[in-house]
């Protein structure tokens, strides 16, 4: 693809984010752009580039993306508007936002598994605090999957999974225990 | 004891993984066979003292303690042979509370940036309810409506004009009523004002009005809205002469 192509298309990429003012889907950029999902990630690689040292940062889940004020930035205006950003979350809260930024898109039973109880509560304020996202199981029609959202990204201060404190390191060892034979299937409630 | 449950069912408690972690953790010892076998007892005396809990719950802390009394068995019998099923299911609670012990500590370090930094995300800023929308409205259309409407403008120069319009100085009219009388001794209002506009006719008034005012001219009207006869007063009076 020659490269004024690409341009132009960060550029529309760019715009599109603006105008909206809060998270598009890729799906949704994608059909607003009329490209494909492989040319919309270059465009947007390439603006995460620009946008570099500009004050603003570029936040994309898998599902997702959205123009947010840069780490470097957002003190001076968090401070201007002096927002009560009520951020207080509990350990059960926390460790269930663990297992989804880290193993990944989980199943509710998935999450009651691994932390040994029933996370109903706990998953039901993380969704309408906007911090979890519900999608459809491609696996399985009778369960949700739940995924990090944009804003969850933009709390704790990355701009996609990648920049996640030791996340090399702690995937790695979440992924050696799934490998293990005795992993019941996905549906085992506990 | 219908509250309770339902403050237990609404917030998150305590598991049977997290019971159990933290039994270890307090005794600072590692994940294993030793380390299960010994809070054994502990978690068994936990679990008799559970307040109610949802059955499904329940069952949960009944499960794993099952998996314990096994493990502490085997401790205290090295020659009892456990069965696959119940060796798997000693490895299975091993593996989980070392996975679950990972989540924890991953979700300290989550602790440790949370809201710390965050990246702002724009307010949406709301639409405006648009009352009147431009449909047709371009640049080139708005700046010919705005020519236009220029062009119909009262030139201002058309309007200096009209400002400085010279007209019949009062005095002067006078002047010239007075020697008219001085020379005619008598005339009419019509006769002065024949050749004269409306503004002029004003001003010839006006003046007729000063005369006789001034006691230099005296008027008749015979009838409403008939000629005015003009005298002069003063008919000897030279010194209004030419």
């Amino acid at each position: 693809m020659p490269q004024t192509d690409t341009h132009n298309l960060t550029n529309r990429a760019q715009a599109f984010l603006f105008s909206e003012g809060g998270t598009l889907t890729l799906r949704k950029l994608c059909s607003l752009l009329g490209v494909g999902d492989s040319r919309l990630q270059e465009a947007l690689v390439a603006l995460g580039a620009r946008l570099e040292g500009t004050g603003l940062a570029l936040i994309k889940t898998d599902t997702e993306v959205s123009l947010a004020v840069a780490k470097e930035t957002s003190p001076a205006i968090q401070k201007a508007y002096e927002r009560e950003l009520s951020s207080e979350i509990g350990d059960a809260g926390l460790e269930v936002l663990a297992i989804v930024l880290y193993k990944g898109p989980s199943t509710r039973a998935q999450i009651d598994y691994i932390r040994g109880v029933n996370t109903s509560w706990t998953v039901r304020n993380l969704l309408s605090r906007g911090l979890l996202e519900r999608t459809g199981n491609p696996e399985d029609g009778r369960e949700y999957l739940y995924r990090p959202t944009v804003e969850l990204l933009a709390h704790i201060g990355v701009r996609n999974l990648e920049e996640l404190p030791n996340r090399a390191e702690i995937t790695a060892e979440l992924k050696a225990f799934e490998s293990r034979p005795s992993e019941p299937p996905s549906d085992t409630h506990l | 004891m219908m509250t309770e449950r339902f403050s237990l069912s609404t917030e998150a408690y305590q598991g049977p993984l997290e019971t159990l972690l933290n039994m270890i953790e307090e005794r600072k010892m590692s994940i294993s066979d030793i380390s299960l076998a010994e809070v054994t007892d502990a978690y068994l005396a936990y679990v008799e003292k559970l307040p109610e809990l949802p059955l499904g719950e329940t069952a949960q802390f009944i499960l794993v303690a099952s998996t314990l009394l096994l493990i502490k068995s085997r401790a205290l019998l090295p020659t009892l042979e456990l069965s696959t099923d119940e060796r798997e299911s000693v490895e299975e609670l091993e593996r989980r509370l070392a996975r679950y012990a990972l989540i924890r500590k991953t979700a300290k370090l989550l602790r440790g940036q949370w809201g710390i930094h965050p990246l702002l995300l724009a307010h949406r800023a709301p639409l405006r309810p648009t009352v009147f929308r431009p449909a047709d409205a371009t640049l080139a259309t708005i700046a010919a409506a705005a020519v236009r409407l220029v062009s119909i403008l009262p030139r201002p120069e058309a309007m200096v004009q009209a400002a400085v319009a010279p007209l019949l100085a009062l005095e002067d009219v006078i002047q010239s009523v007075r020697a008219r009388l001085v020379t005619a001794i008598r005339t009419s209002f019509r006769e002065l004002t024949k050749s004269r506009d409306k503004n002029e006719t004003i001003v010839y008034f006006l003046a007729t009005l000063e005369l006789v005012r001034s006691g230099s001219a005296s008027v008749t009207q015979e009838r409403l809205f008939e000629d005015i006869t003009i005298e002069l007063e003063n008919a000897v009076a030279p010194r209004y002469g030419i």
